[in-house]
């Protein structure tokens, strides 16, 4: 279980939010001009990153506002919070450095249970 | 009754307090303090159970949760007995019942132990290469095999009957969660609380202390207290402090993501029954939120790997000196110790100082410490230097060991020789205890010296310290205790000093000086060489081998083939040396090699702990209407929907479903009928911009709605399914009063609110639900405008004056009513809404002013019913997300001229345009008493074809009408609106298919009186 | 009016139940029904001269709630208030409130019906509370006047504490919760609370679902 912390209502348990997608799609207004394969696009298309995600929570027991998360779905570290409206602002994470590897830290995956030799060495 | 292995003056137990309890039906005494492990030993009892695969006789090798395979069933009540209980855990208690698992018929004569005498042919992987592997032995096989495999296998025997216990979870949120409770953890804790955080201090046992428990206590000072006192006195500092919370005989099984923590409060296993508080749970989890975590979990001793070490009577050293200075309790009569690294020699010496005899130490070793052998050779103790065990005998527990020299490289060197002994005490290391840490994703580090993994990088907020964090010596286990409590508080944004630490005295043996021995060679070929490494899961060195030999490289996938590390022990004393058996089998080192996940639970946490309070009735809201309590004293017939409990039916006395279904579905076609529409969603909506927002969520038009009017309307998804539909009534230019779905009504209004706040923020429009503000009473049929006038003042209710799809204000009583001339079924319909509070009031006032006219109240079948003779739709049942309006043939309720709205591009998509879908048409079975089954598939011939069978839809909704007297169908059929009048086949599992015609659906149409 | 009906008859959510406690009045627990209760959608300072006026009242901060002898307003998001006033209230602060912000951008809903209030009040109140929300619960984490939506078990609600900690009878909480949760949040509260000897009440079951 996260906590959120919900732009309006501060930290929160994540049972009090409901998941809803990935942010930053605006719905297009001039539809009727659209093929259907940019039309697709924008209904079924999402990118489903490993690393740095922009996502939509709401906020369904408190405020009911909508609200924009960065979250390292590598990690499940959230770094920032945003409102609706925002541009995500600029963070550090530790991503993974291929899509289909895995963060230096934080995923608990087989790759990255033991310290490499480097962290060693640096720690 | 003797106690004939306990020892005089030592121990933390009550000598003043005997308690008995039963083991295998055979009294055991024991006293208060003591685990069922312990009162075993004092009495001789050292086996306990048999192994999981083999059936192999096992005995008690810990003192501590780390224990493998000592685990009984407690009690015999099919309801209450409780599986796979570790000895080494459990308190005893007058009344307590403890069996021996998985044998039979009795412990020491097994008929399953045939399984052991075949060890040779269930090498790793057997179930796999035999019953999946080959051709002969496929899927199917396996399944034919499973339930009698597992039937030969299995552990202790799940209650069969509900638990009567009770359970609870409670939330917290703490500072600094402080988790274990030895010396490293009291010292973190006493310093964290200085600072007037919010701390928990758990600990696994029933007293404070840890490993301080487990020593000499004329040996060490601490502070120049007796290490009792000192814990006395850190304990009494501790509850100085009102923030501090002090959790015994709690286990932290869980460390979650963002420093979340579950922890397993036993709170009255450890009572006699007569002593249990009943309004106390049996077993409390606790779901804690801490800011900062100290672990402070110790370490784990690990046993060496050598031939014949699963033996009775073969326990780990510091478990050894765990039972004689926490219990007062010898194991044995003459102890064997068997070691690679100087921590066990202290069990040597502590057995001699408590008058035991000690048979001799073997020791891997070929440098030894000076000091330590002149010690030893002052306690007469005969010390073997680079010598091995090769063997044991002994059924039911050993009586002697068999050691050979080693030359030097390590092999056995010489004959065998025999060592009477009825205990092996046994190290091979200590590991520390990394399973949290390693839950919370911080990444290990290998350590040469221990010969083990322990905490590296962090990853959330916690710090390790004393021995789960690789220290060992006291001294510095207390040091890094103050320290982690003292910076765990300060990163919680509390202030506070450091104080002196005090000073350590102490003549044990803290040193290591280990040479690590992942397998001590017996001298014997692999397949003859049973040196078990999981004691749990029967596996051995060999099978690790073999496995790697076969390709198995990953330690993951190892594990899974030979059951390494598996089951309620999770491998806790035999994975790292597991991982070295691996590392030296594919000639790499071990963190090479890796570690299995160290998964969530730490220790089996009963299931209904897990569940809570949140059981039975309190399982989950059970949502009712203001007019529920009337539903039950009339018997109502409930269905779920969602979480409401709507009901379904009112049969009369001896009536049956089917029948009062028919009788209301009449009645409110002929009389009068009433519905509890009060569960359907409400939202009102208001502000300027509220037509243009209704223009944009519903797919038909809204713009010239008048106020005083309602309209139907249909909302789709961006992809073009109908996703919702209902009423909407115009209050005023800028007010609407929406309705949705009963199931729909949350997940609306958020659809609505993500458009208004995320897509068009611009427009000026509120949205409120008000679902529950009001009750409603829909009274439909022939009399219900003579009903409703009764009850209702100041709206004339003439059709006429008060036509269909308009709304009206009027009181009930003089309490404000609404009433809204919208109908479900196609009869002449009043849905009148009255504040919640009022609503029973309401409905029976409605039910006496009906009496007379034949009302009849009717539930949601009978309205399922009546409005499937109309031919409406229930969104949900008709569709099921895949459904468009065209495909519904309700392209009425579609505005093509106006402009953008949810979904409207979709409808336009290639393949929802497409002039094959499947679409909604009545069906009329050919014999008009056949009900069809719903979802039956429609096929395009009279007999069935072979598979694959060309499927052209399915049947929706199906009922027998008592308006038409026969039975109606919905079904969606590929290109069904040009079907009209074709007649179809409706498959049945094992049976002819059944014939229908093609109709449109408003059966009280034209649609009966064409196909007739 | 129709000569037949019987004088109108208002029923609480809880009407089945009685007002219950724990001995030494660790903790009691109670239905308020029937406050008046008006959500108020629209911009704080939009709002704020109307309430001002009518109630006496000013806007809450975030999270919080102000409170005179009368009504009480709690925050519950940007551009939602929920004002409760007096029994039998709610028509005229509906008109009252309706009249002062005539023509502005704003929403007055009545939901007296669809909420009830439980009060929590005792030394007890918040370990009662903890075992059911996943809140910090914690004098330093929930303190006076301040209110949070949330679940409750399964139940959703609004919490706002209403008497201070240090006041005689300890801290004292409401619950505003939907009609239909209300008996099931009263029924955990009390089995929540049966460590403190609070009597325990079952939730109304019985329902016959299978045909």
């Amino acid at each position: 279980m996260f906590v959120i912390d919900c732009p309006n209502c501060g930290p929160r348990d994540q049972s009090e939010f409901t998941y809803a997608g990935e942010a930053h799609i605006a719905r297009p207004t001039e539809t009727e001009n659209m093929t259907d394969a940019e039309w697709a696009e924008f209904v079924f298309m999402r990118t489903n990153t490993k690393g740095l995600f922009a996502e939509r929570w709401w906020h369904a027991t408190g405020c009911r506002k909508f609200f924009n998360m960065l979250r390292n779905t590598a990690t499940d570290e959230i770094h920032a919070v945003y409102r609706i409206g925002e541009t995500p602002p600029k963070v550090t994470a530790n991503l993974p450095a291929t899509p289909a590897g895995e963060a230096s830290i934080g995923s608990g995956n087989d790759a990255v249970k033991i310290m490499t030799r480097d962290e060693e060495a640096a720690s | 009754m003797s106690q004939p292995y306990r020892v005089p003056g030592r121990g933390l137990i009550n000598r003043d307090r005997s308690v008995s309890f039963t083991f295998d039906g055979r009294e055991i005494a024991g006293y208060e303090g003591d685990t069922i492990a312990s009162a075993l030993l004092a009495n001789g009892e050292i086996m306990v159970g048999r192994s999981f695969k083999y059936h192999r006789p096992r005995g008690i090798v810990g003192a501590g949760s780390d224990d493998p395979a000592a685990m009984v069933q407690i009690g015999s009540d099919p309801a209450s007995t409780d599986p796979n209980v570790m000895v080494t855990t459990r308190e005893i208690h007058a009344g307590l019942e403890a069996r021996s698992q998985n044998c039979w018929p009795s412990l020491k004569y097994d008929v399953g132990v045939l399984n052991d005498v075949f060890m040779r042919f269930f090498p790793a992987g057997f179930y796999y290469k035999t019953f999946m592997g080959s051709d002969r032995f496929r899927w199917l096989n396996w399944m034919t095999f499973e339930p009698f495999i597992r039937r030969a296998a299995g552990l202790g025997k799940a209650p069969t009957r509900p638990d009567p216990d009770s359970y609870e979870s409670v939330n917290r949120h703490c500072d600094v969660l402080v988790i274990g409770a030895g010396p490293a953890g009291l010292a973190a804790a006493a310093n964290a609380a200085r600072s007037g955080a919010r701390v928990i201090l758990v600990e696994e046992g029933d007293r404070l202390g840890g490993s301080l428990n487990a020593t000499d206590p004329d040996g060490t000072t601490i502070g120049g207290k007796a290490p009792a006192d000192w814990i006395v006195a850190q304990t009494a500092k501790l509850a100085e402090h009102p923030e501090v919370t002090v959790l015994t005989r709690t286990t932290a099984f869980g460390y979650y993501a963002m420093n979340f923590v579950g922890l397993i409060e036993r709170v009255k296993d450890h009572l006699p029954e007569h002593r249990r508080d009943r309004r106390q749970p049996r077993q409390r989890v606790w779901r804690v939120r801490a800011k900062q975590v100290v672990l402070a979990t110790g370490a784990i001793e690990r046993p060496l790997v050598f031939n014949e070490n699963d033996r009775p009577g073969i326990m780990l050293a510091g478990a050894v000196r765990t039972f004689l200075h926490r219990h007062g309790v010898l194991a044995g009569k003459r102890v064997l110790i068997f070691t690679n690294n100087d921590s066990a020699w202290q069990t040597a010496f502590d057995i001699r100082a408590a008058g035991g005899e000690v048979a001799g130490i073997v020791d891997l070793r070929r440098e030894l410490s000076e000091t330590m052998a002149l010690r030893a050779l002052k306690a007469g103790i005969a010390v073997h230097p680079r010598t091995a065990i090769v063997g044991t005998h002994g059924r039911h527990r050993i009586d002697s060991a068999f050691v050979s020299s080693l030359d030097d490289d390590g092999n056995v060197r010489g004959s065998r020789s025999r060592i009477e002994c009825d205990l092996i005490a046994v190290s091979g290391g200590w590991n520390p205890n990394v399973a949290l840490f390693a839950q919370s994703r911080g990444k290990l580090k290998w350590d040469a010296e221990l010969a083990s993994f322990r905490p590296g990088l962090s990853w959330q907020q916690e710090r390790s310290a004393g021995a789960c964090n690789g220290t060992m010596e006291l001294q510095e286990v207390l040091a890094e205790g103050s320290k982690a409590g003292l910076e765990a508080a300060r990163a919680a944004d509390f202030t506070v000093r450091a104080v002196k630490q005090p000073e350590v005295e102490t003549d044990a043996v803290q040193s290591l000086n280990l040479v690590p021995v992942w397998q001590v060679p017996s001298g014997l070929p692999r397949e003859k060489t049973k040196a078990f490494v999981d004691l749990q899961d029967d596996v051995k060195a060999s099978d690790l081998q073999l496995a790697t030999e076969e390709g198995y490289d990953s330690v993951e996938h190892t594990k899974r083939y030979t059951t390494q590390g598996m089951g309620t022990d999770q491998g806790k004393i035999s994975n790292v040396n597991a991982f070295g058996i691996m590392a030296e089998a594919r000639g790499i080192t071990v963190p090479e090699v890796g570690t299995t996940t160290f998964r969530q639970p730490y220790r089996p946490v009963t299931i209904g702990a897990l569940g809570g309070q949140h059981v039975g009735p309190h399982f989950m809201p059970r949502r009712g209407t203001p007019m529920h309590a009337w539903h039950l004293e009339q018997k109502a017939i409930f269905e779920p929907v969602g979480d409401w409990l709507r009901a379904r039916a009112y049969p009369k006395p001896g009536e049956s479903f089917h029948d009062a279904v028919q009788r209301e579905a009449k009645a409110a076609r002929t009389t009068a009928g009433m519905l509890d529409a009060t569960t359907l969603g409400k939202i009102d909506i208001r502000g300027k911009d509220a037509r243009t927002f209704l223009n944009r969520v519903y797919t038909n038009a809204w713009l010239k709605l008048a106020p005083g009017r309602c309209r139907y309307g249909l909302m789709l998804g961006e992809d073009g399914m109908v996703s919702d539909d209902g009423v909407t009534a115009c209050i005023a230019d800028d007010h609407f009063h929406m309705t949705t779905t009963t199931g729909g009504a949350a997940s609306v209004l958020q659809k609505l609110e993500d458009y208004l706040q995320t897509e068009w923020p611009d427009l000026d429009v509120w949205l409120t639900t008000v679902t529950e503000q009001w009750a409603v009473a829909a009274v439909c049929g022939p009399k219900a405008e003579e009903i409703v006038a009764s009850v209702v003042d100041g709206i004339d209710l003439d059709p006429e004056e008060f036509p269909f799809m308009t709304w009206q204000d009027g009181t009930a009583g003089g309490i404000p009513v609404r009433v809204f001339r919208v109908s479900f079924t196609g009869e002449t319909s009043y849905e009148i809404n009255i504040p919640a509070t009022y609503g029973r009031w309401l409905w029976e006032e409605l039910i006496a002013a009906g009496k007379p006219h034949g009302l009849t109240p009717y539930g949601t079948e009978a309205m399922h019913l009546l409005r499937a003779e109309k031919g409406f739709i229930i969104v949900g049942q008709e569709t099921d997300g895949t459904v468009t309006p065209g495909d519904l043939r309700m392209d009425w309720a579609v505005a093509k001229k106006k402009g953008d709205f949810i979904g409207k591009r979709s409808l336009s998509r290639s393949d929802t345009a497409r002039d094959d879908r499947k679409q909604l048409v009545g069906l009329l079975t050919i014999d008009g008493d056949h009900v069809p089954m719903e979802g039956a598939q429609i096929i395009g011939t009279a007999e069935e074809p072979a598979p694959p069978v060309p499927m052209l839809g399915h049947v929706t909704s199906a009922y027998f009408s008592p308006n038409l007297g026969r039975s109606i169908a919905m079904a969606m059929v590929r290109r069904g609106g040009q079907r009209m009048g074709e007649t179809v086949w409706i498959a049945r599992l094992g049976d002819k298919p059944v014939p229908a015609k093609i109709v449109h659906y408003d059966f009280l149409g034209d649609a009966v009186g064409e196909s007739a | 009016m129709n000569a037949t009906l019987t004088a109108p008859v208002r029923r609480s959510p809880l009407a089945h139940r009685s007002a219950v406690s724990a001995p030494d009045d660790l903790l009691h627990l109670s239905e308020r029904a029937f406050d008046a209760k008006i959500v108020l959608r629209g911009l704080p300072e939009v709002l704020a001269p109307a309430v001002g006026k009518v109630t006496g009242l000013a806007m809450p901060e975030a999270t919080r709630s102000t409170a005179n002898e009368t009504h009480r307003l709690l925050w519950q998001s940007p551009d939602e208030f929920l004002l409760l006033g007096p029994v039998d209230g709610e028509l005229e602060l509906m008109a009252a409130l309706t009249a002062e912000l005539d023509g502005q951008h704003v929403q007055i809903v009545n939901v007296t019906d669809y909420h009830t209030t439980l009060v929590l009040s005792g030394p007890k109140a918040r370990e009662t509370l903890m075992t059911l929300s996943t809140l910090d619960l914690h004098p330093r984490g929930f303190a006076l006047d301040q209110v949070a939506g949330t679940t409750f078990g399964h139940a959703l609600g609004w919490l706002v504490q209403t008497r201070d900690d240090e006041a005689e009878g300890g801290p004292s909480f409401e619950i505003l919760v939907r009609w239909s949760h209300a008996d099931y949040l009263f029924c955990e509260l009390t089995h929540g609370a049966r460590a403190f000897g609070m009597p325990e009440a079952r939730p109304v079951s019985g329902e016959k679902m299978e045909i």
